[in-house]
C-alpha cells in the first residue's frame, strides 16, 4: 500500500475519494491528451475507471501500487474508447495503433538551431511507445516494471527489438562492403 | 559489465538507440554515482561513440512534454458528475432485487397478480366503492403487450404503461378502464340503438386528466408527462375533462385531441390515426415530429435518459418512420439522419453527440 489515501477509500471516506479523484483527473487529463484531443473520451474514461474503483473499494487490499493500478486501468479504458470511437465514426484516417503522438514533445528553445533540427530528427525516429515509456517513467514516476507492464512489453521483447536492429545494421554494413 | 560486453552492446548504437535505452535515460534524468561511473567507462571504452552519447544526452535534457491542464471548473464539474453517477448507481442497485423477479416472470406473475389484486381490493374496500376484484396489466420499458378485457375488447398496451380494470364487468354498470401511459383500444360494440345507450353499453377510459366515453370503436390514448392525446380511428367517442372547465368533446374518426394539463391547453386537429398507432407494429410515426418529440417518446418508452448535446438539433423535424423495435435501432436510425454518434454515458444515460464536434 503506497498510498494512505487508498486506505481511507477502502473505508468509504468520500473526502479522501474526492481528493484522489481530482488529483488523478488532472494527471489523466494530461496523459490522455497525449493520445487524443477528444476530451469527451478522456472524461468518460476517467469516470469509468473511478466508478470501477469505487465499486471495488472493498476488494482493493490486494492492490500493491494504487498509482500503477490507476494508470494501467486508465490507459486500457482510454485506448479501448478511442478504438470504439474510431470504429463508430468510421475514422479510418487514424493509425491502427493508438500511440502517444510525437506532436506532444517540446524541444527546448535554448538549444542552438543546428541542434534543434538534429533533435527534431532524432525525435521522429522514436516510436509512440518509446516516448510513452519516457513520459511514464520520468514524468509520472512509475517504475520500469510498471511501465513495461502498462505498455505490455516485457524486458525480453525490448531485447529482441534491439537484437533485430543490430542484425539490420550488420546487413547494411555487409551491403556497403559488397558495393566497395 | 565487462569491457567486451560494453563494446558489443553499444558499438553499433546510434543516437536514437541511446535515447531509448532505459539505463541511459536514467543516467540523464536521475543520475547516481553508479550511472556516472558506468557511462564514463562506456565513453572511454568506445571513444568513437562519445559524440552520439553526448548528443543523445543533450536531446533528452532538452525535450519535454506538452502540458495539458484542465481548469479547476472542469475538475469540479467532473467530480460533480461522478457523484451523480455514483448516486444513480445506488438507485439502480437498490432497484435490482425487483429485476430478479421480473426475470422469472412466468413463475412470479400469478403471485404478483394476486398481491396487486389484494392491495387494490384493500384500497377499494377502504374507499367503499366496489367489491369487485381489480385487475392490472402493465408493461416494462421497451415492451408491448396485448390485453383482453372481460367483454372481449382488445387493448394493445405500449411500453411503460399500465391499465387497471375490474375483473368482472357486471350487467348494468359501466365498463371502465384506468390508463397510465399509452394504449390502443379496440372496443367491442354492444350498443344497438345510439339514441338509447344503456349503462353497460358505455365503455370508459380514464386518464388522470380526462375520461373517454366510447360506444364501440378503435382509438389511441397517449397520456405521457403533462399531456394526454387521443386519436380516434373509427367509431365515435366522447371526452370529458377532469378539471370540469373544458366542455365535453365528441370526436370523429381521424381527429386528434391533445390536452396539456400543465399549460391547460387543448388542441383539436385532424391526423392520420394509423400514424399514431404505428407503434404496435414497432414503428414510430408522429405527426411531423421534432427530434425532441422523438427523444421524449423514446425516454418514456425505454426508460433511459437521452441527452442531445447540440440543442439546435432538437428542433429539427424528422419525417419518415423510425423503427422502434429496440432503443438501439431507433437511435441508430436517428443518429444516421442527424449525423450524430450515440454514446452510452452510463447505464441510464445516452448522449447524442455531433460527429463534427471534437
Amino acid at each position: 500500500m503506497d498510498n494512505p489515501v487508498f486506505q481511507h477509500i477502502m473505508n468509504g471516506d468520500i473526502d479522501a475519494y474526492s481528493g484522489l479523484y481530482k488529483e488523478y483527473y488532472k494527471r489523466f487529463y494530461n496523459y490522455g491528451r497525449k493520445f487524443t484531443t477528444n476530451t469527451h473520451l478522456i472524461e468518460d474514461s476517467i469516470q469509468e475507471v473511478f466508478l470501477d474503483l469505487w465499486n471495488r473499494r472493498e476488494k482493493l487490499s490486494h492492490v500493491d501500487s494504487p498509482n500503477f493500478y490507476l494508470y494501467s486501468s486508465f490507459r486500457y479504458v482510454l485506448i479501448k474508447k478511442i478504438r470504439q470511437h474510431d470504429k463508430m465514426v468510421f475514422n479510418s484516417a487514424t493509425a491502427e495503433d493508438h500511440e502517444m503522438s510525437i506532436e506532444n514533445v517540446i524541444v527546448s528553445k535554448e538549444l542552438n538551431e543546428e541542434l534543434q533540427v538534429k533533435l527534431q530528427k532524432a525525435i521522429k525516429t522514436l516510436t509512440g511507445r518509446q516516448l510513452e515509456a519516457i513520459f511514464l517513467k520520468f514524468y509520472e514516476n512509475l517504475s520500469y516494471q510498471e511501465v513495461a507492464s502498462i505498455l505490455n512489453i516485457s524486458v525480453k521483447a525490448t531485447y529482441k527489438i534491439m537484437a533485430r536492429s543490430l542484425l539490420a545494421l550488420k546487413e547494411k554494413v555487409m551491403f556497403l562492403f559488397l558495393l566497395c | 559489465m565487462k569491457k567486451g560486453a560494453i563494446t558489443y552492446k553499444y558499438i553499433h548504437y546510434k543516437e536514437s538507440d541511446f535515447l531509448t535505452d532505459a539505463y541511459f535515460q536514467e543516467w540523464v534524468y536521475q543520475p547516481t554515482a553508479e550511472h556516472e561511473a558506468f557511462w564514463q567507462m562506456v565513453i572511454t571504452t568506445i571513444p568513437q561513440q562519445k559524440e552520439a552519447i553526448e548528443n543523445a544526452r543533450l536531446y533528452l535534457k532538452n525535450i519535454s512534454f506538452a502540458i495539458h491542464t484542465p481548469t479547476d471548473a472542469e475538475v469540479d464539474a467532473s467530480w460533480e458528475k461522478h457523484l451523480q453517477l455514483l448516486q444513480n448507481q445506488l438507485q439502480t442497485t437498490a432497484a435490482q432485487p425487483k429485476k430478479v423477479h421480473f426475470l422469472s416472470r412466468r413463475v412470479f406473475l400469478p403471485a404478483a397478480a394476486v398481491i396487486a389484486g389484494l392491495v387494490l381490493i384493500g384500497a377499494y374496500f377502504f374507499m367503499k366503492r366496489t367489491h369487485n376484484e381489480q385487475m392490472m396489466a402493465s408493461t416494462h420499458f421497451g415492451e408491448i403487450r396485448q390485453v383482453m378485457l372481460p367483454d372481449g375488447s382488445q387493448v394493445e398496451l405500449n411500453a411503460n404503461s399500465k391499465i387497471t380494470y375490474s375483473k368482472n364487468w357486471e350487467k348494468g354498470s359501466n365498463r371502465e378502464v384506468w390508463l397510465e401511459g399509452e394504449a390502443l383500444f379496440n372496443v367491442i360494440h354492444i350498443n344497438k340503438d345510439t339514441n338509447q345507450i344503456k349503462a353497460e353499453e358505455k365503455f370508459l377510459v380514464h386518464t388522470k386528466d380526462l375520461t373517454i366515453t366510447v360506444l364501440g370503436t378503435m382509438f389511441d390514448v397517449r397520456q405521457r408527462r403533462q399531456k394526454t392525446e387521443v386519436v380516434l380511428e373509427s367509431g365515435k367517442i366522447k371526452l370529458s375533462f377532469s378539471n370540469g372547465k373544458a366542455q365535453d368533446i365528441i370526436m370523429l374518426p381521424g381527429q386528434i385531441v391533445s390536452y396539456n394539463h400543465e399549460e391547460n391547453k387543448l388542441i383539436t386537429a385532424t391526423t392520420s390515426p394509423e400514424k399514431y398507432s404505428a407503434w404496435k407494429n414497432q414503428k414510430l410515426i408522429l405527426q411531423d415530429p421534432t427530434v425532441n418529440d422523438i427523444l421524449l417518446y423514446l425516454e418514456d418508452n425505454f426508460g433511459k435518459r437521452i441527452i442531445m448535446q447540440d440543442p439546435a438539433l432538437n428542433n429539427r423535424t424528422v419525417s419518415g418512420p423510425i423503427l422502434i423495435s429496440s432503443l438501439d435501432d431507433a437511435l441508430f436510425v436517428l443518429s444516421t439522419v442527424l449525423n450524430t454518434e450515440v454514446v452510452k454515458q452510463d447505464s441510464n444515460t445516452i448522449v447524442m453527440r455531433s460527429r463534427e464536434s471534437k
